[in-house]
């Protein structure tokens, strides 16, 4: 393994993490909160490692196992110091906590330890929701964008990050897909903020929730979340923004090249919008009450189901009191989750169309045994190599989130609470159902727990196999087996 | 550049390296899955599976805004087409690969009507390239412009030559060849001499001219001091016939030993000038027999790796002054490198070489308007530039080069009409559709009407 190489990656994504933390303290500045120091140990502590970021090792190749290994120990790193901020700022009990928050903050799940965010500074609010907006579309795919580093083999690092089971490139340079990728995603940013801003929401608040949307975190800076704003507008334009942001971000490519006809004929985008507007139909059926009106019952199921299937996890109801059968329906759209390519987590929608094709071909097969059956997806076929890979990932899967549920039961929760909660940690949705509802939160957990459910958050934003391959012993052994 | 290679073999892939390297945007083309995956993982390129010689998918891959593509899979045909493709979709550029003699030789008819800039053909290159080997000492450079129908070496003038002190203009009757000096250095001096300068011994002196000219030229000059008379040949394959034409064509008297009984034959009926021998190049009694003690070159030319290494090592080991193996395995050509062999050559990297030179030129002209190549010498201070003369350069075509008031260090060093190198003299002119050579110390030539004195 060459170790100098991964320390140096290192070096460079904590240089990287020591800049992303100056806007926070420009928001500081800005607001004139003395508690703005607390970010300065931090940078001083990152700067300093990332001097091992400066020279450039001699030998610059890289293998798989260094970029799984990077990219793993690179989110570790990140969410340790970036936990620092919190810690030093008062706002929070144990150090677990604010790991716990940030972590959740990198990986867009948005699960909050916090009762009440209000009463934090500014410049710690920015924080959390900027680590949204950072992890949304990845450290380093960042660090592939801007940095000088034209390393072959650098497919290794986007592939580790990337969700989707293919991870292709927009373009031939890898630098010039990064840059796409990044370009689309801060522009589709930037235009939420100004409608969110168009639609009231004071300036502070519309870049915070824009961070959260685009990044599909749910880091909201009310203590009432989005239930704060009683605006059809803003509820529209946030919902309708954390579809997109759900997106293929590949397909936004593709528009702007002129190829807006492909983009629409994704077979992933046709199921995607199938799965979100049957959903929005049976939860509207499901909660409908005269009470409320139909207007006002469409708006909330369109906005849970697009905060949910994005695994977004902003809340404008408390949907933990649904009936049954909408609560059900939440359950199943937090285990697909939004496209491959875009900020969402989740299993992804093309992989729970590779596994549905695959399984029915399978059933086909019971019936004609010598049948030749193709997969296809987007018109073309599936490699069976594709097909081994999406089972396996779907089975890694169940085992992360049984492995979660089981190790969580030996505290005092409930069997749902404690489902939930490694299901939405797993997925990077956030709020769950019962005690981790919408308007609860994590913080009763113990700190083992908390621990337990940042490592599945880890897993579930870098796709398992990072975060399960830093922990394998096959890793670090020298023979190759 | 935005560059699109069609095949991902050994040369396409060797080829996307390099490219990378250099800073190309490069998308790879190949019909197999795994292949697009390995240089997909380990090159920053985008891979397209599918054939490369339809259109749908050149389109996808984005032909339009293509550059250059290089076609370069093992069947001809599809490559042709490939580059016709690309070329009707929109690339600018097209090279292909094409290896049978009988594609090769008429390609000049119809390449405008394909779109090709140009074919390499790694058998022919190949030939060339030991050709050229066989003809210099290892000490000079060499340089080819206008697609190979131009040479420039550098070499350094021996203290004791008929060229020293003889002004340029006396130059070609004094060697009884036409070659040109187009550059000098001097004490670490570069200039670009005009017809009276005098030559002296221990300058450095670029010389261009065809291929064959410029070997005698040197030979003249005592530059080569034991030129090669006689070679053997091991192998009667593409790469030897090519190579023995060549050979012959330069007085040198060849010996090919080819072990087929139809191919022997075969390559005799092609090559009425050389000597061909049906029997085993690994057969020592047979070297002996054929004087391999007295041949002053061996070249391995079979299609057995082993086999042109080992005969190339025996050889040797009987005195022959330049040993020359093929190699095509290149885990085996860098162990290859360290035995007593003169040169290894590998023809795919040879024509790897010569589309990377392409490239290179391309994009050096790249902002330069409508120069066709653009190659920096001696250190960069001095630039060769290769023009297209077309009826727009109005204002000197026709016109004798004596007449013309070109601007100051400024050579026309060559002109290359209808694949034939030409060094003008005083009453040739310029005409439409040569390709002209300049070297010139000016920068900022973008069209051949630059080199023309501006109107005061």
């Amino acid at each position: 393994m060459n170790r100098r190489m991964v320390v140096f990656l290192l070096g460079r994504i904590l240089l990287l993490e020591a800049a992303l933390m100056l806007p926070s303290v420009l928001v500081g500045l800005i607001y004139r909160e003395a508690i703005t120091w607390c970010f300065l140990p931090a940078m001083g502590a990152l700067g300093l490692l990332g001097l091992f970021g400066i020279k450039k090792p001699k030998d610059t190749t890289i293998y798989a196992r260094e970029g799984f290994l990077t990219v793993a120990a690179a989110w570790v790193l990140m969410s340790l110091f970036g936990a620092v901020p919190f810690w030093l700022c008062g706002g929070f009990k144990t150090f677990w906590d604010c790991l716990f928050e940030i972590v959740s903050g990198f990986t867009t799940t948005g699960a909050s330890i916090l009762e009440t965010v209000e009463q934090l500074p500014h410049c710690i609010l920015f924080w959390r929701s900027f680590s949204h907006w950072v992890g949304g579309m990845g450290v380093l795919v960042f660090v592939l964008a801007v940095m000088p580093m034209s390393e072959e083999r650098s497919m290794h690092l986007m592939r580790a990050e990337v969700p989707g089971p293919v991870k292709g490139k927009l373009v031939p340079r890898m630098r010039d897909t990064a840059k796409i990728l990044y370009a689309v995603y801060t522009v589709l940013t930037v235009i939420l903020i100004i409608l969110l801003c168009a639609g009231g929401m004071p300036l502070f608040e519309s870049v915070c929730h824009a961070f959260g949307a685009a990044g599909t975190g749910g880091f909201s800076v009310k203590n009432a979340g989005i239930k704060a704003y009683d605006s059809t507008y803003i509820h529209v334009v946030l919902s309708t923004f954390m579809l997109l942001f759900g997106v293929n971000f590949s397909l936004y490519h593709l528009i702007l090249i002129g190829k807006w006809k492909n983009a629409v004929r994704s077979e992933e985008l046709r199921v995607y919008g199938g799965i979100v507007t049957a959903a929005v139909v049976l939860i509207t059926i499901n909660t409908f009450s005269a009470v409320k009106g139909f207007g006002l019952t469409l708006r909330d199921a369109y906005f849970q189901v697009s905060s949910i299937i994005t695994t977004t996890g902003y809340a404008t109801v408390n949907f933990d009191q649904w009936p049954g059968f909408s609560k059900m329906t939440l359950l199943l759209l937090m285990v697909f989750g939004a496209c491959a390519g875009s900020t969402g987590g989740g299993l992804k929608i093309s992989r729970v169309v590779i596994l549905f094709k695959a399984a029915r071909q399978e059933v086909r097969r019971m019936l004609h045994p010598r049948a030749v059956t193709v997969v296809r997806m987007e018109g073309k076929p599936v490699q069976s190599a594709l097909i081994r890979a999406t089972l396996t990932f779907f089975l890694l899967y169940i085992v992360c989130l049984a492995t979660g549920v089981f190790l969580l039961s030996l505290g005092q929760q409930d069997f749902l609470t404690n489902f939930t909660a490694t299901l939405a940690c797993l997925s990077n949705i956030g709020p769950g159902l019962a005690l981790v509802g919408p308007t609860e939160n994590y913080g009763f957990f113990n700190g083992a727990s908390k621990v337990l459910l940042s490592l599945e958050m880890l897993a579930g934003r870098l796709e398992l196999f990072p975060i399960i391959l830093l922990f394998s012993p096959l890793t670090y052994r020298h023979r190759s087996r | 550049m935005q560059i699109m290679i069609v095949g991902c073999g050994k040369m396409g892939s060797t080829l996307a390296v390099q490219l990378v390297a250099e800073g190309h945007r490069v998308t790879v083309i190949d019909r197999s899955e795994s292949v697009i995956e390995q240089i997909s993982n380990t090159q920053d390129v985008i891979g397209y599976v599918g054939n490369g010689a339809v259109f749908s998918v050149l389109e996808e891959a984005g032909a339009k805004d293509a550059d250059l593509l290089l076609a370069v899979t093992t069947s001809d045909e599809i490559n042709l087409l490939s580059c016709l493709i690309a070329h009707k979709i929109g690339a600018k550029h097209t090279i292909a690969r094409v290896r049978d003699p009988e594609y090769a030789n008429n390609m000049y008819r119809i390449s405008e009507d394909l779109g090709l800039s140009m074919t390499v053909n790694p058998d022919r290159q190949a030939a060339e390239e030991i050709a050229r080997v066989l003809r210099f000492p290892a000490a000079t450079h060499i340089e080819l412009f206008a697609r190979g129908h131009v040479e420039l070496v550098t070499c350094r003038l021996p203290e004791k030559s008929i060229m020293n002190g003889v002004p340029l203009f006396e130059l070609p009757q004094k060697l009884g060849v036409k070659v040109l000096i187009c550059a000098v250095e001097r004490n670490g001096v570069f200039t670009i001499p005009s017809g009276g300068f005098t030559l002296a011994g221990g300058d450095v002196i670029y010389v261009t001219g065809a291929p064959r000219e410029v070997a005698k030229a040197l030979r003249k000059a005592g530059v080569i001091a034991n030129p090669i008379r006689s070679a053997i040949i091991g192998g009667g394959g593409r790469i030897s016939y090519y190579l023995a034409q060549e050979l012959v064509g330069s007085n040198i008297s060849v010996k090919i030993i080819e072990y087929s009984k139809d191919a022997a034959r075969n390559i005799a009926e092609l090559l009425p000038g050389a000597a061909v021998i049906n029997g085993d190049v690994t057969d020592h009694d047979l070297m002996q027999e054929e004087g391999i003690e007295r041949a002053d070159a061996f070249i391995g030319l079979t299609g057995l790796d082993e086999g042109n290494v080992l005969s190339a090592l025996y050889a040797k080991r009987h005195g022959v002054g330049k040993v020359i193996a093929k190699v095509n395995n290149e885990g085996l050509e860098s162990l290859v490198k360290e035995m007593a062999l003169d040169s290894v050559i590998s023809p795919k990297r040879v024509a790897t070489n010569v589309i990377l030179r392409y490239v290179r030129a391309r994009e050096a002209s790249a902002d330069h308007g409508r120069i066709r190549g653009l190659y920096k010498i001696a250190d960069g201070s001095i630039e060769v530039l290769e023009f297209n003369a077309s009826d727009e350069n109005k204002n000197l075509l026709n016109i004798p080069l004596k007449d013309l008031k070109t601007k100051k260090h400024l050579l026309i060093a060559c002109l290359v009409r209808n694949g034939k190198a030409i060094i003008p003299g005083g009453a040739d002119t310029i005409q439409a559709g040569d390709v002209v050579l300049v070297v010139t110390e000016q920068r900022r030539l973008n069209d051949l009407s630059d080199i023309m004195e501006e109107a005061r």
